[in-house]
């Protein structure tokens, strides 16, 4: 046998083989692909516990992602069959024993392979090989050996198909879902999270306002200044507006926890943007005082219990301090011209104007927007100081003419921060709404009576009315500030009311007594439908409020709940509401004398 | 092609190798072995209805030089089937029946003391009846072991030591023993050393109703058939028969087999390596009557059952559980890979 007809042999074989490889992979697929997709369903079922998602997303997002896993496992399970299968290939002998067996012989072609790959050429074992070489003349693995259907039979479709859907239902569970289908969103609660949105949209229509013009002050200003002050209002507002849609949208998915959580973070930011404008307030006051030419306003930097006029007081304060350097200036000019007596009162006002650099040093460790502000005030107030100490003064009054510029530009900062804490605190309303809103669907969903409903509501009531009151005066920074924080001791109140079983509106708006209570937080005619002595109209000032509204209702109320059993609930906000700072020191003793009254064992205790 | 026309051109061959080459001589040869296997069966089924098994596997044993143990009730043609082939093959034939008061000299043979012409008295070896091609000891279960034991070490050695003196056995020897199951009063079991000695045993069933009939439609005893072939003739068959090559994984497979029996905890004891020897023999004789030039695995699986079947020593969970040899021997074959 020539060697061309010994490698035509081996080129049979190993088209079989490869052949029969190609068989196995698919046989493999046939008959163990429907533990592929039993496989791959426990994936995509199993989603939840590798793959969970976050609150806030989508609720088709599950559903996607199971399919996605289940045909993904699916493809890589059929692909390893396949490898696996073709990797269960037939050995080249075997091979040649499948060609005889295809061929109806008995081992003509795998002993003549065999021999020729042994070696083996004796009279005989040539016969053979060349018996084996006539029998795969014509021999055709394609022909022989046909490919196994992979076209599955109806029922394992159906049961394919199956498991998908199963596997895809199972692996959608999303973590509001449950929720949702225990406590579905209340029509408060979407109506709130309606308002809500709106006001943000509102805020960022603001902030699409600003850009413009900060495009245009651009335009005008090249040195990017302008960019600079515009881009960290423009984030804050941006953050806040994605707070608070992030809150809506987690409360219309009925995901409540989430919803709570972003809220806390909107009013922490809120919190912090309204102490940037108080900080920024009383510097401008101080540093007018320190120039002397007028007597700062009365308040001084210490927030008052009434927070009403605190912008004008603010915005006054900032022109002053522009006022007091234009009249330092005129007043340096006046003298330049009658020189001779400008020794002592030279003095007097190198002495002013270090004092109020310093001040001024004082808030450059504001935001950056205020520290660049504050360093073009201070370097022009230091260069006033330096023009005046080597007997300039004209140059003096030039440079205290430019820190009059610099002040003003810091007030206009300043009002329009105050003016995007007013969009934010009307935007705080809408969230504190919701907040209420929630804490009752809550409560309802774990079985507290409608009594507790409605005092609750109520309770929250008096913390939304303060909030309102922070957002609508005139001092907006400071008064959030406040409001925030007594919206935590409102929530104290708020269980403290709700072991008094005081009734109110579940929905959380203000009560329909039949008085009206005489606050300003509610609608007119509404009121709390309270007993006793606070069914007596009280014309107290924020702040007060809650607190006489409390000590009233405590009067002949019959407590509904032990109230050992419900103080543990409020007894931490209380001593975090008393050791905040923010509370008016005016109050703290107040509150403090208030909740040790209350404490178990108190001197009045039930009757505070 | 008739045998003498093969014979022709082989003798032409042989003396003409150089022009035809081995490959000639060699397919002619193959050729004549199958024509002489072929007459064989052919003149067997002239006297024997039925039996196509057992007729095919004693020509095959008897191509592969070994000796065949027969069993089967009474009256199934057993001794018939022996005379038949004794005939046909046309060497010497002998018959021992088996008794318990038979004699290992009674088998293979016994010196005599002889008056020799010069009137001296001499001893004279008288060979016994195992001295022939083709033997047939009927009722081998009969005879005691240490008769048995005579037989089979003429079988196994091909040889007969009589005092002191080895005596080769004719050539070609071919043994068929026959058991009867029945009878278990008086019969002692053949042991299981000896029973490795043969090399296939063959079980004669109940004829079916056509052959049963036709059988009984013969109203005289059939003539004996003509002889097909040669003592000398046989020998080369076998020569030829036993140059039939194997694959590495035939050989393989057949080690396998014979490993695979002793796996069943069912079995006291598995095949013995001479049953591989045996179960390689007989695959050849297949390939050649199938006219292949080499063994397949198949043609080891064709003969499994009649080679190994009486070398197993099943156990006693086995007959308890009514299992046979051959159940094993189908587990032993199911559990051997090809490669």
């Amino acid at each position: 046998m020539s060697q061309q007809r010994q490698r035509d042999l081996r080129v049979v074989v190993a088209a079989a083989r490869a052949r029969l490889a190609r068989v196995a992979g698919r046989e493999s697929l046939r008959r163990r692909g429907i533990w592929v997709v039993v496989a791959a369903a426990v994936v995509g079922a199993a989603r939840p516990l590798y793959w969970p998602l976050n609150g806030d997303a989508p609720l088709w997002s599950g559903a996607a992602v199971a399919l996605g896993f289940f045909v993904v496992s699916a493809m890589v399970g059929f692909a390893v069959l396949v490898l696996l299968g073709r990797r269960a290939r037939p050995s080249e002998l075997l091979s040649a024993r499948a060609i005889d067996q295809a061929l109806s012989l008995r081992e003509v072609v795998a002993s003549g392979f065999a021999f020729e790959r042994d070696g083996r050429h004796g009279v005989l074992e040539s016969m053979a090989l060349d018996a084996a070489h006539v029998a795969v003349e014509g021999f055709r693995p394609t022909k022989h050996f046909a490919l196994p259907r992979l076209r599955p039979r109806p029922r394992a479709l159906a049961l394919g198909l199956g498991l998908a859907v199963v596997a895809t239902m199972i692996g959608s569970y999303h973590p509001a879902l449950a929720a949702i289908l225990a406590s579905p969103p209340t029509s408060d609660e979407l109506n709130a999270a309606a308002s809500l949105e709106a006001f943000a949209r509102e805020l960022e229509r603001g902030r699409g306002a600003e850009a413009r013009d900060e495009r245009e002050a651009r335009d005008r200003d090249r040195d990017g200044r302008s960019e600079a002050k515009g881009s960290s209002r423009s984030k804050v507002r941006s953050d806040l507006a994605r707070k608070a849609r992030s809150a809506a949208n987690a409360a219309r998915r009925g995901d409540r926890a989430g919803a709570m959580r972003d809220l806390e973070d909107l009013r922490s930011a809120t919190r912090d943007a309204a102490r940037e404008a108080a900080a920024l307030r009383a510097a401008l006051r101080q540093i007018a005082s320190a120039l002397q030419v007028r007597p700062p306003s009365a308040g001084g930097a210490e927030p008052s219990g009434d927070p009403s006029g605190r912008g004008e007081r603010s915005s006054e304060a900032a022109r002053d301090a522009a006022d007091a350097m234009r009249e330092l200036a005129r007043q340096l000019r006046e003298r330049e011209d009658s020189e001779g007596d400008a020794a002592s009162p030279a003095q007097r006002e190198l002495r002013q104007l270090a004092e109020a650099v310093a001040r001024t040093r004082s808030l450059e460790s504001g935001g950056g927007e205020q520290r660049e502000l504050a360093q073009r005030l201070a370097e022009a107030l230091s260069r006033a100081g330096e023009a005046l100490g080597a007997g300039d003064r004209e140059g003096a009054a030039r440079a205290l003419e430019e820190a009059a510029r610099r002040a003003a530009e810091l007030e206009a900062a300043r009002a329009e921060a105050q003016r995007q804490l007013e969009a934010v605190a009307r935007m705080l309303q809408a969230a504190g709404a919701l907040g209420r809103s929630m804490q009752m669907a809550m409560a309802g969903a774990q079985g507290i009576d409608p009594g507790d409903e409605m005092s609750m509501g109520m309770a929250m009531m008096g913390m939304d009315g303060e909030g309102e009151r922070a957002g609508a005066g005139a001092g907006a920074g400071e008064g959030a500030g406040k409001g925030m924080d007594r919206g935590a001791l409102a929530r104290a109140l708020a269980a403290r009311l709700a072991a008094m079983g005081m009734g109110g509106d579940p929905t959380g708006r203000p009560g329909t007594g039949p008085e009206g209570h005489a606050n300003n937080w509610g609608r007119p005619g509404a009121g709390i439908p309270t007993t006793g002595a606070v069914r007596d109209r009280v014309e107290v000032s924020e702040g007060d409020q809650a607190v006489l509204a409390i000590q009233g209702m405590g009067q002949n109320a019959e407590p509904t709940k032990e109230y050992r059993n419900v103080f543990p609930s409020y007894a931490a906000q209380a001593e975090e509401a008393i050791g905040d700072e923010v509370v008016p020191a005016a109050q703290r003793q107040v509150v403090r004398r208030y909740f040790e009254a209350i404490r178990p064992g108190g001197a009045v205790q039930g009757n505070p | 092609m008739g045998l003498a026309a093969v014979e022709t051109k082989v003798e032409q061959c042989t003396e003409r190798t150089e022009e035809s080459g081995p490959h000639k001589v060699v397919e002619l040869a193959l050729e004549r072995a199958r024509i002489v296997a072929r007459k064989l069966e052919e003149g067997i089924h002239r006297v024997i209805f039925g039996q196509d098994d057992v007729v095919h596997h004693s020509v095959v044993a008897l191509l592969a030089g070994g000796h065949v143990l027969l069993e089967g009730a009474p009256g199934l043609g057993k001794t018939q089937l022996v005379r038949t082939l004794s005939s046909l093959v046309g060497g010497s034939f002998s018959r021992i029946q088996f008794t318990p008061d038979l004699m290992p000299s009674d088998v293979v043979g016994t010196s005599l003391v002889v008056t020799t012409s010069s009137g001296n008295k001499d001893m004279k070896y008288r060979p016994g009846p195992i001295f022939a091609n083709l033997v047939l000891a009927d009722e081998i279960n009969r005879a005691t072991p240490k008769t048995q034991s005579a037989l089979l070490e003429a079988m196994a050695e091909r040889t007969v030591s009589v005092e002191g003196k080895p005596r080769p056995v004719p050539k070609p020897f071919f043994v068929l023993a026959t058991e009867n199951p029945i009878e278990m009063e008086g019969v002692f079991t053949l042991p299981e050393a000896q029973l490795d000695r043969f090399l296939m045993k063959l079980v004669l069933t109940m004829p079916k109703l056509a052959t049963l009939a036709a059988i009984g439609a013969r109203a005289e005893e059939p003539e004996m058939p003509a002889a097909v072939t040669t003592p000398e003739e046989l020998l080369d068959v076998q020569a030829t028969v036993r140059s039939i090559p194997a694959a590495r994984h035939v050989e393989l497979y057949a080690a396998r087999l014979v490993l695979a029996t002793h796996e069943p905890d069912e079995v006291r004891y598995g095949a013995s390596p001479r049953a591989a020897q045996s179960l390689m023999a007989c695959a050849r004789v297949q390939a050649l009557l199938d006219g292949r030039a080499a063994v397949a695995v198949q043609d080891i699986q064709d003969v499994a059952h009649v080679v190994l079947r009486h070398r197993l020593v099943l156990g006693f969970e086995a007959e308890a559980r009514g299992l046979d040899a051959d159940h094993f021997i189908d587990l032993a074959l199911a559990a051997s890979p090809v490669e």
